[in-house]
């Protein structure tokens, strides 16, 4: 953003957008080729074998609170553990924890179908992919391949108290607002202690 | 523009397999003085040559007879001073170990053998049970797509330039830059460096000077590493640290990979020495521990492969942040590394580049020994004045070091050491916790530090150390190692 004081703009300091020509393609013209897009990628990966030999764990609690310190220094900006015990058992799917991991996102990756706009996406899959990963190396079941909508994702959010619905339905959390992408839930058997 | 250095004249076989590479026979004296003449004297850039020559009479970069028409200037810590071979990627050290040819107990424990800790058997491509809980597996990959038939025309290279390195950060980079490309830091032909393994494109036999008239320009972006973790050098939490940047920073450079295609433009991978574009491109100077040392983060950046474009940029100039000056007179490296890799001595000239040169056999020779408490060691790094957190009283040190004339920078970099080993220690081995793991419990020990863990743990060997302590343990000691690899 350009420096303002008042009315006033400072001229030595330009908005980057402003000086970027190429920046709203950048974000917003869809893909040519899906194969040059990461998400894309990365989303069709399939999942890894869970480790035959469990590692030992440490309480509930203890472990919620690892999940929780591994996921923000993935560059997760939130992080919660869902009972799906209490949920629809649709949503379940047989898995009693879902984590709910949430990013920072400048452009929602629903209205931006640039690369850049998928940028979002590809914060989370990082996040998830990794944490998932390594539930499944630990020994427990881990999957992010159940098909959940963004309604849902955006529920099981404001389930684990990461936030709540705004005016328009959407989720809202402190800080940072709606600026936010709930990436793919990681339904796992890990014995976690549910929030919210 | 005769502005040349001795370049070997031959001819690349057709297996693509260049000479080994060796000493030059150049003395440093001789050569540094030449160059610094050509450079005084250059006042265009190879690209900006290319762009001017109408008749093709070879390579932009490389005069028919061989000689290199414009030697890369990658700042003061690095000079190209005599003939530079270029490098077959499979004669690195990995390649090698995997054809065996660095002994049985570094192969097996590169190819064999799974890391015992869940988090690095997620984390590191070597070590892991199964590939495809890895996510850099997917990463590398990836960006199979073709060419956009509708290129966008690049009316501003520098606009564009501008444009790349916000797209890197937006994708998650932390420092880029853009070199023009040059043979001297490119890798020998036919060996593309992929690390799916695959380089199957038209481009994958020609010689660095065909690449480089090709393809002018040289992406690097980088990923830092987490400061707090790396303090845990020698330790699993230290790899996590390493492999995290390393996972990111893949995840980065193929996204951007995978959009200059989309912008109409060919990006190509696996053909430049990451350093030496890294250098070119001023995103920081070579230290004694052979990493690139960053004005923001010090050492602790992950270099990935860097991307070879024909996408009209404008390339960066390389920067003295004073790592010359430092790297003279610290010495924390070379006194701290575990197996005595990083030498005391001044720089030598090694394939035609003055640098200082570690010993990697040796560096790498560790690992199997190691393996129950870490992958990779990280102690030069960790240890480096140059990483810091990116706070202000480091951009201030910095500052006064770089801003300085050359002169009257040693007894500035003395206060900045001494300083360091005050309040950083000499040895540092700080205590870290992160997820469960404590650095504070000595190597090959279990406990649980964890305040309120009332969970049974029957491997637990030891009781929980001091809580309060703040020294972290990690192995192996230095006097381990000196019947390892004796000091020369």
């Amino acid at each position: 953003m350009p420096l303002r004081l008042g009315s006033l703009r400072l001229p030595w300091r330009r908005s980057g957008a402003d000086d970027d020509p190429y920046w709203d393609a950048f974000i917003n013209r869809p893909p040519a080729d899906l194969r040059n897009v990461i998400p894309e990628i990365v989303g069709k990966a399939p999942e890894g074998n869970v480790f035959p030999t469990r590692s030992e764990l440490h309480t509930p609690e203890v472990t919620s609170s690892h999940v929780k310190e591994l996921g923000l220094y993935l560059a997760a900006i939130l992080v919660g553990v869902v009972d799906l015990g209490k949920q629809d058992p649709e949503l379940a799917h047989d898995f009693p924890f879902g984590i709910v991991c949430v990013v920072r996102a400048e452009y929602d990756p629903y209205d931006s179908p640039g690369v850049g706009g998928q940028a979002a996406v590809q914060a989370g899959q990082f996040v998830t992919f990794i944490m998932a990963a390594w539930i499944r190396e630990m020994g427990f079941r881990a999957s992010m391949k159940v098909e959940t909508s963004r309604e849902q994702r955006e529920h099981l959010a404001i389930v684990a108290g990461l936030g709540a619905r705004n005016g328009d339905g959407r989720l809202k959390v402190p800080k940072y607002g709606t600026k936010v992408h709930v990436a793919d839930i990681i339904f796992t058997d890990l014995p976690l202690a549910a929030d919210g | 523009m005769a502005q040349t250095i001795e370049r070997l004249n031959r001819t690349v076989p057709k297996n693509g397999k260049a000479p080994t590479a060796g000493p030059s026979t150049a003395t440093v004296e001789q050569v540094v003085d030449r160059r610094r003449r050509e450079a005084k004297n250059a006042k265009a850039t190879a690209v900006n040559e290319a762009d001017r020559t109408s008749a093709d009479i070879g390579s932009p970069l490389v005069a028919p007879d061989g000689t290199l028409r414009m030697v890369p200037n990658m700042g003061r810590t690095v000079h190209v001073v005599g003939t530079v071979t270029n490098v077959d990627v499979n004669d690195g050290p990995h390649p090698k170990n995997i054809r065996g040819e660095l002994g049985k107990a570094l192969n097996h424990w590169y190819t064999k053998t799974i890391a015992k800790d869940p988090l690095m058997r997620a984390t590191d491509n070597s070590h892991c049970a199964d590939k495809r809980n890895f996510l850099s597996t997917y990463t590398n990959a990836a960006s199979k797509g073709v060419v956009n038939e509708q290129r966008t025309e690049v009316a501003d290279p520098k606009a564009m330039s501008r444009h790349i390195k916000r797209v890197a950060k937006h994708f998650g980079a932390d420092l880029v830059g853009v070199a023009a490309a040059n043979p001297a830091f490119m890798y020998a032909a036919g060996s593309r460096y992929v690390q799916d393994g695959t380089a199957n494109d038209k481009y994958q036999s020609m010689t660095p000077d065909a690449l480089a008239k090709r393809f002018p320009y040289v992406i690097q972006a980088t990923v830092a590493w987490d400061h707090d973790t790396l303090q845990a050098h020698r330790h699993h939490v230290g790899d996590l640290s390493y492999h995290h940047s390393s996972m990111r920073a893949a995840m980065v450079i193929k996204a951007l990979e995978g959009y200059i295609k989309e912008l109409g433009y060919t990006a190509i991978r696996g053909a430049v020495n990451p350093q030496g574009a890294g250098l070119a491109a001023g995103l920081g100077e070579l230290g004694r521990n052979g990493m690139m040392i960053t004005e923001r983060f010090g050492a602790r950046v992950h270099m990935p492969d860097p991307i070879l474009t024909d996408l009209p940029l404008a390339p960066d100039k390389p920067i003295d942040i004073g790592v010359e000056d430092f790297c003279k007179i610290c010495r924390k490296c070379a006194s701290n590394c575990p197996t005595n890799s990083i030498t005391f001595g001044d720089k030598v000239v090694y394939n035609g580049i003055e640098k200082y040169k570690i010993n990697w056999l040796t560096c790498y020779k560790i690992r199997p020994f190691v393996a129950d408490h870490y992958i990779s060691c990280l102690t030069c790094v960790a240890v480096c004045p140059f990483t810091k957190p990116d706070a202000w009283w480091r951009r201030v040190g910095g500052k006064l070091l770089s801003s300085a004339p050359i002169p009257a920078r040693p007894p500035i970099v003395r206060a900045l050491k001494w300083i360091d080993d005050k309040f950083w220690g000499e040895f540092p081995k700080r205590r870290v916790r992160f997820m469960g793991y404590d650095t504070g419990i000595k190597p090959g020990e279990h406990a649980c530090t964890i305040a309120g863990c009332t969970a049974d743990h029957p491997n637990a060997s030891t009781s929980a150390p001091d809580p309060n302590s703040k020294v972290g343990y990690y192995a192996p000691v230095k006097k381990q190692t000196e019947n390892f690899v004796k000091r020369s």
